[in-house]
């Protein structure tokens, strides 16, 4: 066994007689191994960061983790409202709406013969008068804090806000 | 892991911290940091280098932990999942340019056993030739030592959190073990 071989296998946590052999009668491999040992002894000492370094971290974390719940509420809060104020949107304008009436169906026949056929202009439409402003609708929405609370105003008119 | 760590994990399973960090109580949150942030911020540090590099690394790791309770199944993954999640914070640290790991000039206490004086500075000392030395390792080599030496953690637990194999691993801390050597010979050290 050539001392890179020994070397090789002690850095393998690797045991055998060859290798006992090998260490006993080489004193370089044996420095190897107390190094090895000492090595290990060192690192296994430092498993402590210093006491102080932990409550910055442990604040910092707590902080962004309330400051992250506060994001995670927000979006659906917002998509909440946007979906309240577009319900209230279509409820409170459908009323004033012009009910939608069927196009009248034409069947093509042809006139009977020495009918004199006048194209007829088609009606307009006729536009309800607008009806009476009323006050706005207001939604409010409470939030998981109590000191704010999201406002929607809906225009009963046009149903935006 | 040390006793304080055992007890203070049977202690948060007895009570089902998860499920009550899970559930939004942020007291259950600050059990769990209590229990995990030696091994990450410890992990980070010797990853790193710096300690106020890992502080701001355990801050992220504890950040992503909040994000994830809910994928967390049982308290026994989260020891392995935090080991994970801070080497590959300390990773993308590394990739973002954080500084390179200096010499452990920083204050460092050495542990205060029943040693004296003279023996504790000895302790110091070697502690920060050892943290230059693992500074100058390929960060592989590097992260598997760590973890294998100073976490205490098994090969096998080692390549789990590594996604590597055990042979792998073996190898890596092998040819670490052996620049370490290297190195204090170069120096004169044995
Ligand atoms: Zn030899």
């Amino acid at each position: 066994m050539t001392c890179e071989d020994c070397r090789a296998w002690l850095a393998l946590d690797e045991d055998s007689a060859e290798l006992a052999d090998h260490v006993k009668g080489c004193e370089e491999c044996r420095r190897f191994e107390a190094g090895l040992a000492a090595d290990r002894a060192v690192l296994a000492a430092m498993r402590e960061p210093p006491a102080d370094a932990y409550a910055a971290v442990r604040a910092r974390a707590l902080a962004e983790a309330r400051r992250g719940r506060t994001r995670r509420v927000w979006p659906w809060v917002a998509a909440a409202a946007c979906v309240l104020a577009a319900v209230a949107g279509v409820v409170f304008r459908a009323p004033l709406r012009e009910p939608v009436r069927p196009e009248p169906v034409l069947f093509a026949v042809n006139p009977p013969v020495g009918w004199n056929v006048v194209p007829v202009a088609k009606r307009r439409a006729r536009r309800k008068a607008p009806a009476v402003l009323s006050e706005p609708l207001r939604i409010e929405i409470q939030t998981a804090d109590p000191n704010v609370v999201v406002i929607w105003l809906v225009d009963r008119e046009k149903g935006t806000s | 892991m040390t006793e304080d760590e055992l007890a203070g994990l049977a202690e948060s399973q007895k009570t089902g911290v998860l499920q009550r960090a899970k559930a939004g109580d942020e007291a259950a949150f600050r059990e769990l940091i209590d229990v995990y942030q030696r091994q990450v911020i410890n992990t980070a540090w010797r990853m790193l280098g710096r300690l106020d590099d890992a502080q701001d690394a355990g801050q992220e790791v504890f950040l992503r932990l909040f994000r994830s309770l809910r994928k967390l199944t049982s308290e026994d993954a989260i020891r392995p999942w935090l080991y994970r999640v801070t080497v590959n914070v300390c990773r993308s640290a590394r990739k973002r340019g954080v500084r390179e790991p200096v010499a452990m000039e920083e204050t460092y206490d050495p542990p205060s056993g029943d040693c004296g004086p003279e023996e504790a500075a000895e302790t110091a000392q070697r502690m920060r030739w050892m943290m230059r030395a693992l500074a100058r390792l390929p960060e592989k080599e590097r992260t598997a030592l760590v973890l294998r030496e100073i976490e205490g953690l098994s090969t096998k637990e080692v390549a789990e959190i590594l996604d590597s194999s055990e042979t792998t691993v073996r190898s890596q801390i092998s040819v670490a073990r052996t620049k370490l050597r290297k190195m204090a010979s170069a120096e004169g050290r044995e």
